[in-house]
């Protein structure tokens, strides 16, 4: 067996950062005494070899950044050593010839861009490299049709979608014929389309090019697709096996704040029901034969008809009533054009109308650019229609009230925490309120309840807003709306860029507002999952129209035209829509989208017991 | 949101397609040359060299005058200024407080001929280059500079990159002012201090966000092996073709018109 060269090898590495007492006056010459002394890693052993497709997975600030930030001398560790194909990267004179090797993708699209078009862009790599022109037209010719953006060699990078940016800067790295292309949470900032994108071209590269792919994510439907699955907590490597190795261990990935697919999960509650399930599903297509032949091996039958199951299911859910009050939100005939009358001119959105009731949790699905942004920002007059009108507990928002209605209806823009400026956290947070004339303790008293919803310790409120880690600054962002008190709340992707456990306490407290506090929450999102476990009814936009409008189960049944328009349904929903087609005569509900309905629905149909009945 | 950058017009006429060096050194020629000119018969030359110019680049009028609205009030505010101020020997008009002499007057239109010569002239090579090409033909004529160290390379990476990122900025305060005025600020108050107040929180969340497209750039440039300026090659390379040779034959031959002129002092 021929001996295979290891391309990055990591020995004992650790990486610690100093936080500085703060009493120094540096001026006087005195150096700064650490404090404390984190390790963002510590005593890491890990060897990738050539030719692996790997993903490094964590929770938010569990080390895995710092990770793929060692491996082409970004960073260099405290303690241990890193090898990259025979050369450390202490080796001061070599880090050229390594980052040549080891080429990085970021999370950012938008900030790793240099050029002013794509083809400059992918050629910036090769101009450092002094690569002569004629080689490095061929390259970048080569290195666009390989990612597949060939077709815009001209485009200036603003006009590109988050999906092909990072393919740009993918084709950047690649012309400069790298061994190894380490991806750092490369996907993170992307729509599921942006991110289906990405992982297509990532894999060719790895299969047919035989690049090394480092594979930074905390999406876990990402890492079944790798080879070898890498689990970082706090610093540490917890677990390094295959994916199907890590998501038999659900007790370790959800310790380390992920979580593992959705059908995965269903296996692991049947297991924990008492019926004999492998432990080894990962997919639905690996699920379809494993359930049918278990429902066709069991001979009981369940004295409920699917229906009947179905209407049990409705009443334990709640069924939604469209209410009007205060919180109810008419949109009649809306439309919007961007920049009318100069050649960029574009149609946003096109006789929308839909009915918002009172108390409601409404979700807005629909892939990026298909006018949902622009009409959340309708909600609350910060955009007014060309035709149109958007009325709020039956009051068309114009005119001189447009202020006054402004503050009832709470709007979150997409990654939020980039809007706060003032020094504190409370001060902050207190912003939307300065202009209420309320005494100081009263200020107070309302920041801190904010602050308390969005799960944000009152211990920090005095801080910084830049000692705040990333999940932190979100909260504050989104308290520094709800201080506001709003009677309808709208959120425009407000778990973005988190990880499992982060977007978890968001949608929580979220849930919490409309089922406690009666609030009518908006919710704008990527995440069919999250939609269909969360909301009273889902709009579905496409092309600046809203083509479907109803309860999780009526939308999601329509699998066909869903992905016609780019967009998915949950996994459980297509596990029991090819479940209905393997086995037509039993019987089986095609609406099902959560797990615990999928649970539900399985040992109904084994005769055991049914829940819900 | 789409937003252009520069006044660049897209088109493809010969000015379009002419090497930047050799229109910046032109306009700098010619620039030197409006300065110098002093009789009318001069700007008479110019003014052929300007039309011939503008036809060639097939700008519309519609935009020569945009470039003009900008200069007006100081077109405006000289003339009025010198006409009363300028003391000459011919009385031309005397009444009330005010005299205005012969001379006031030709020097007067002498003065916003070159200024409208100026403005016009440099608006066609704004008006036919794209800023990415203006960077490349300023850091090739500023190269000689490179013998007393002055940073050429540095300088016009510093402005492509600048120029790269105007967009997004320009998105990312539309952003942040919506954010904002959702919190409840307002920008079109009436009262000038709350307004300059309200930009504050516009302005610190714009800074924070350079810093950190700044730091996440140079990582993203630094993995790409960026170091400087040494030892790169270049993917854009300027050519002088046909065009240009044209172009600048035409041009010294008006030059030395212009020049003559002055020397012969024609009126």
């Amino acid at each position: 067996m021929a001996e295979i060269i290891p391309q990055i090898a990591l020995d004992k590495v650790s990486y610690t950062y100093y936080e500085a007492e703060e009493d120094v006056d540096t001026r006087k010459g005195e150096m700064p005494v650490p404090k404390a002394v984190h390790y963002a890693l510590e005593g890491v052993d890990l060897t990738i070899r050539q030719g692996e497709f790997v993903a490094i997975v964590g929770r938010n600030g569990s080390g895995k950044s710092t990770m793929a930030r060692l491996m082409n001398a970004l960073l260099l560790p405290t303690e241990g050593t890193v090898v990259v194909e025979g050369i450390s990267t202490l080796d001061e004179e070599q880090i050229w010839e390594i980052r040549s090797r080891v080429g990085m993708v970021f999370q950012n699209p938008d900030n790793q861009i240099v050029g002013s078009s794509v083809e400059e862009d992918v050629a910036f790599g090769l101009e450092n490299l002094g690569v002569p022109r004629e080689e490095m037209l061929q390259r970048i010719d080569w290195a666009t049709k390989t990612v597949g953006i060939h077709d815009r060699m001209q485009a200036e990078p603003h006009t590109l979608s988050g999906g092909q940016k990072q393919r740009v800067a993918i084709a950047g790295i690649l012309a400069m014929k790298p061994n190894c292309i380490v991806l750092d949470e490369a996907t993170a900032m992307l729509d599921p389309v942006g991110r289906r994108e990405v992982m297509q071209v990532v894999r060719k590269l790895n299969r047919e090019n035989g690049i090394t792919i480092v594979h930074i994510t905390h999406h876990m439907d990402e890492v079944s697709l790798c080879d070898r699955a890498i689990l970082v907590d706090n610093g540490k490597m917890v677990a390094d096996c295959t994916p199907r190795g890590l998501f038999m261990r659900p007790e370790l990935v959800r310790q380390a704040g992920l979580e593992t697919p959705p059908v995965t999960r269903l296996f692991e509650q049947l297991r924990l029901a008492g019926i004999d399930v492998p432990e080894d599903i990962i997919t639905p297509e690996e699920a379809v034969p494993v359930l049918t032949a278990l429902l066709q091996q069991s001979a009981a039958f369940c004295k409920l008809s699917a229906e009947e199951r179905e209407a049990a299911r409705r009443r334990k859910h709640g069924a939604y009533i469209y209410k009007e009050g205060p919180g109810s939100l008419e949109i009649q005939h809306l439309s919007y054009t961007y920049g009318v009358g100069t050649p960029f001119e574009k149609q946003a959105i096109e006789d929308v109308s839909v009915s918002v009731g009172d108390g409601e949790f409404l979700g807005i699905i629909g892939h990026t650019g298909c006018g949902k942004s622009t009409l959340v920002q309708h909600l609350n007059g910060l955009l007014q229609g060309d035709q149109g009108t958007v009325f709020l507990g039956g009051n068309s928002m114009e005119g001189a009230r447009l202020k006054e209605m402004r503050r009832k209806v709470g709007l979150v823009f997409q990654y939020p925490e980039y809007q706060l400026f003032e020094s504190t956290v409370a001060k902050d947070i207190a912003f939307g309120i300065r202009g209420e004339k309320l005494s100081e303790e009263e200020t107070r008293k309302r920041v801190e309840e904010a602050a308390q919803i969005v799960g944000l310790s009152l211990d920090v409120l005095d801080n910084s807003i830049y000692d705040l880690s990333g999940g932190q600054k979100r909260r504050a962002a989104i308290a520094g709306v709800l201080v506001m008190k709003p009677g309808i709340l709208v959120l425009d992707e407000p778990a973005a860029g988190l990880d499992p456990a982060g977007r978890e306490d968001i949608l929580r407290f979220c849930t919490k507002l409309q089922k406690e506090q009666g609030i009518t929450v908006i919710l704008v999102s990527h995440s069919m999952e999250d939609v269909a476990r969360l909301c009273d009814r889902i709009l579905v936009m496409h092309e600046g129209r809203s083509v479907m409008l109803g309860t999780p189960e009526e939308i999601f049944e329509n699998e066909q035209y869903l992905t016609e328009i780019g967009l998915a349904v949950p996994q459980m929903t297509v596990l029991f829509h090819r479940l209905q087609e393997a086995l037509p005569d039993r019987n089986i509900s095609g609406k099902i989208y959560t797990v615990e309905d999928g649970v539900d629905e399985i040992l109904a149909l084994l005769g055991c017991g049914g829940g819900v009945a | 949101m789409t937003i252009s950058i520069g006044q660049y017009l897209p088109g493809n006429s010969v000015i379009h397609r002419a090497d930047p060096r050799a229109k910046l050194a032109l306009t700098i020629v010619y620039m030197i040359l409006v300065l110098l000119t002093h009789s009318f018969v001069g700007f008479g030359l110019i003014f052929l060299y300007l039309a011939g110019a503008l036809l060639a680049a097939q700008i519309r009028p519609k935009y020569i005058w945009n470039s003009m609205k900008p200069v007006l009030l100081i077109v405006i505010f000289t003339l009025v200024l010198n006409l009363f101020f300028y003391q000459g020997e011919t009385v031309l008009f005397d009444r009330w407080f005010v005299t205005i002499y012969l001379e006031s007057v030709i020097f007067c239109i002498r003065m916003c001929l070159r200024i409208i010569f100026l403005v016009v002239g440099v608006s066609i090579v704004t008006y036919t280059t794209t800023p990415v090409m203006l960077t490349d033909g300023i850091e090739a004529l500023l190269s000689p500079l490179k013998v007393i160290h002055f940073p050429v390379h540095e300088i016009a990476m510093m402005m492509s990159i600048a120029l790269r990122f105007i967009p997004t900025f320009a998105e990312e305060t539309d952003r942040i002012m919506k954010a904002q005025t959702a919190r409840g600020s307002d920008f079109d108050s009436k009262n000038l201090l709350e307004r300059i107040r309200s930009f504050v929180p516009i302005l610190i969340p714009l800074f924070i966000s350079a810093w950190r497209r700044a730091e996440e750039l140079a990582n993203a440039m630094n993995a790409r092996c960026y170091r400087g300026g040494e030892g790169r090659s270049r993917f854009r390379v300027l050519k002088l073709t046909r065009i240009d040779v044209v172009m600048i034959v035409v041009s010294a031959v008006f030059a030395a018109g212009v020049i003559v002129i002055r020397i012969l002092g024609v009126w």
